[in-house]
Parts: structure tokens; sequence; C-alpha cells
């Protein structure tokens, strides 16, 4: 394997870790926001 | 007189030019007779032929295709645009309904990394190539052309052809993929939908904002693509900017969109194109998509390992960015096992969550290559 592969196969494991890492955060991020801001209806029950 | 001048063009003309021109009307003919996203392939179609003339005065110094790309692709105006046409064109509402459909728009980037890594592997590519072939995985045309542009410029012409022409093909690419890598038994499975779920106005506004700001913190370079796309949807879901986003969506797409296509085509000059690595890039860009298909319904078989109620597997392959058509392709083949089987709302679900991915994996590749 030559060296640019080499480091393309650091960038694919840095990389999905990082997407998966990011959009993780994104999830708790929604729930959070879901929880302080219930839908108007839930409210309302 | 000067009769010769007649003549110039003529004696200029190259076969390999004939040859682009022949490239020109095939894409022209696919957006046309196929409708293969012929918004971007009749104008990338028209603009390689224009390019492709000999003596043209389209291209060189004053030509009006080499102004609009200096203007356009190399600021990188014209895909910052698109992202706000296409923020104020998404609806965030089936995914934050169902967050966790998020993680399907990560398993999904698999194709730009796996792509990446197989260009670089090749021997031909240095790293910022091999990365702007990969980005072709994006299902995204203009994260594509964002990073290409600003990685590789000269193999512009190729990527942003491989990536439209893909994207157009998606229900070709992806259901032998999903069929091959799924048992009947695992298609025929049923999502519960919970239809009327609500999502508070706050939530849709505050989406963008946070989205952008942790993005921007994690991946500063991402700031451009995140943003504009970020804030043509904070102009939709304010709910005090209609006539804005309405223009965000129908004519600053439009005009943008038509910009894009022609001075795209435009970088598609014979020499740069005429070569055996354009062969290898639609190849890549192909197996990428690929790749990303394969890496949704893996992760979703993966994560049924540890559920008691399972996951159509399907539904990963829908976690690309290309949108709808991904998730169009995962429900047809839902129904054609069970014709009573709709899982389109979590599809629709991952196929939201597969857009924030691309624009996050393009960020993310350019913080690690740049």
């Amino acid at each position: 394997m030559n060296q640019v592969a080499l480091e393309a196969l650091k960038v694919l494991g840095i990389g999905m870790g990082t997407v998966f890492s990011v959009l993780v955060l994104f999830y708790l991020l929604v729930k959070g926001l879901q929880t302080i801001f219930p839908p108007e209806d839930e409210i309302q029950k | 007189m000067k009769v010769d001048k007649l003549l110039e063009g003529l004696q200029s003309f190259t076969w390999q030019q004939g040859v682009m021109i022949l490239v020109g009307l095939v894409l022209i003919y696919l957006a046309i007779k196929k409708e293969y996203e012929p918004m971007l392939l009749l104008p990338i179609g028209f603009g390689a032929i224009l390019t492709n003339i000999p003596l043209s005065s389209a291209v060189g110094e004053n030509g009006f295709l080499t102004i609009l790309y200096n203007a356009g692709i190399r600021t990188e105006l014209f895909p910052i645009l698109i992202f706000i046409a296409v923020g104020a064109m998404i609806d965030f509402s089936p995914l934050l309904k169902q967050p966790v459909m998020l993680f399907f728009g990560a398993a999904a980037q698999l194709g730009i990394f796996a792509a990446m890594l197989l260009a670089a592997s090749t021997g031909v590519f240095s790293l910022k190539e091999a990365a702007s072939i990969g980005i072709i995985g994006a299902a995204d045309g203009p994260t594509s052309i964002y990073v290409a542009n600003l990685f590789a410029p000269d193999l512009l012409g190729p990527i942003s052809v491989a990536a439209y022409s893909y994207m157009a093909l998606v229900p070709i690419i992806q259901p032998p993929v999903i069929r091959a890598l799924t048992t009947k038994k695992e298609r025929l499975i049923r999502m519960d939908a919970d239809y009327d779920a609500k999502v508070s106005k706050k939530v849709l506004i505050l989406f963008p904002i946070v989205v952008t700001v942790v993005a921007g913190i994690i991946a500063p370079i991402s700031v451009g693509l995140v943003g504009a796309l970020m804030f043509g949807n904070l102009i939709r879901e304010s709910g005090v900017m209609d006539r804005l986003s309405k223009s965000a969506q129908n004519e600053l797409a439009n005009l943008t969109t038509l910009l894009l296509g022609i001075t795209i085509g435009s970088t598609m000059v014979a020499e740069k194109f005429l070569a055996p690595t354009t062969l290898l890039i639609l190849a890549i860009g192909l197996l990428a998509f690929v790749f990303d298909t394969a890496g949704g319904v893996l992760f979703a078989k993966f994560i049924n390992l540890f559920l008691k109620k399972k996951i159509n597997p399907m539904i990963g392959a829908a976690g690309i960015s290309a949108f709808p058509m991904s998730a169009r392709v995962v429900q047809k083949i839902a129904l054609e096992e069970d014709p009573s089987n709709f899982i389109l709302m979590q599809a629709i679900g991952a196929n939201v969550a597969g857009q924030i991915g691309s624009i996050i994996a393009g960020g993310i590749l350019l913080a690690l290559v740049g």
C-alpha cells in the first residue's frame, strides 16, 4: 500500500468516526431541543 | 477580405474536440430523452460543446464562460448560492420527528471515504485529488463541486459529471446493491411510523442555528457549506421571510443552477477530459455510490443485532443525500416485496439525514485533507 493510500486509510477512520460523532451530537441536541420545546399540542394537553 | 479567418476554426479542429462535442451531445440526450438530472446535464452538455468549438469566443480571457468560472466557481460563489437555495427547499421535520435516522445519514457516507481510499490506492492521484473523487459519494452536486474546486480544480469536469449522472442513476444503482445485501425476510420488515408526530416551531427554527454553530466549531472550514445551507433553511422556517424563502427556492435556485451547469461544462476541455484518469474517476465515482448504499444497509443490519424490534435495513440505503430519489427507491422495493408495507416516512427521514451527513462529511474532509 502506497503512502497516499495509508494517509487515505487514516482519513477514512478519522473521517467516519468524526461524521458519526457529529451526528450523534446532533441527535442529542435534537432530543434536548425537543425536551425543552415540546410540540404545542403536548403543552395544551 | 480575410477569408482565411472563416477557415481558421475548421483548420484548428481536432478529433479530441470532436469527441468532446459528442460527449456534450450525449449529456444533452440523457437530459432530454431520459430526463437524467436535466437541469444540470443539459447546461453541462451545452457548456462542453461551447468550450470545445475551436477558437471558441465563449472561453479565453474575455469569454463569458471564463468570466462566469472565475466569478462563480473559483470563488465558490455558485455552490454557496445553491446551498442557500437547497436549504430553503429542505423540510427537516421528517428527520426531527425521528432523529434516530441521523445515524443512517452518517453510515451512508462510507462511500466518500472508501472511494477516496480506492482512488489513493491506484497510485495515480494525490491525497487531495483522491478526496475530490471520493466526494462524488456525497451524492450531492454542490458539495462535490465545492470540495473538488478547492482540492483538484483540474478534475472538476469529470467529478461534476460523475456526481450528477450517478445521482440521476440512483434508481438503477441502488436496488441491486440493496437486494444483494438483504434477505427477503429483512426486506419484509415493517416499521411503525407515528404519522401524527409533530415538531415544535421553535425546534425547527433553532435546528439550523445549532447545527451551524456546532459544525462550525468542530470544522471551521465547513462554515461556508453548512452555514449557507442552514441559512436557507432558517429563512424557510422563520415564517417571516416567505417572499425571500420562495425567491431562494425558485429564482435563486433556477438562475444559479443554469449558470453553474454551463460553467461546469466549460471545464470539460478536451485535453483535460480525454484522459485515462477520467474513466478511472467515473468508475470510482460509481463505486462510491455502491459503497454508500452498502454502508447504510450494513449499518442497519448491524444495529438490528441489538434491537428487539428490528428495523428494515433498506432504510440505511436512503441515508445518502440524493433526495428524494433514494427514499423512493427504498419504498419501491418494499412495495415490490409486500404491497402493504409503507416505510416511506422513515426512508425520507434517513434521506434528509443524508443531506446533513454529506455536507458534514464534506466539511470534515476539507478539514482533514486541506
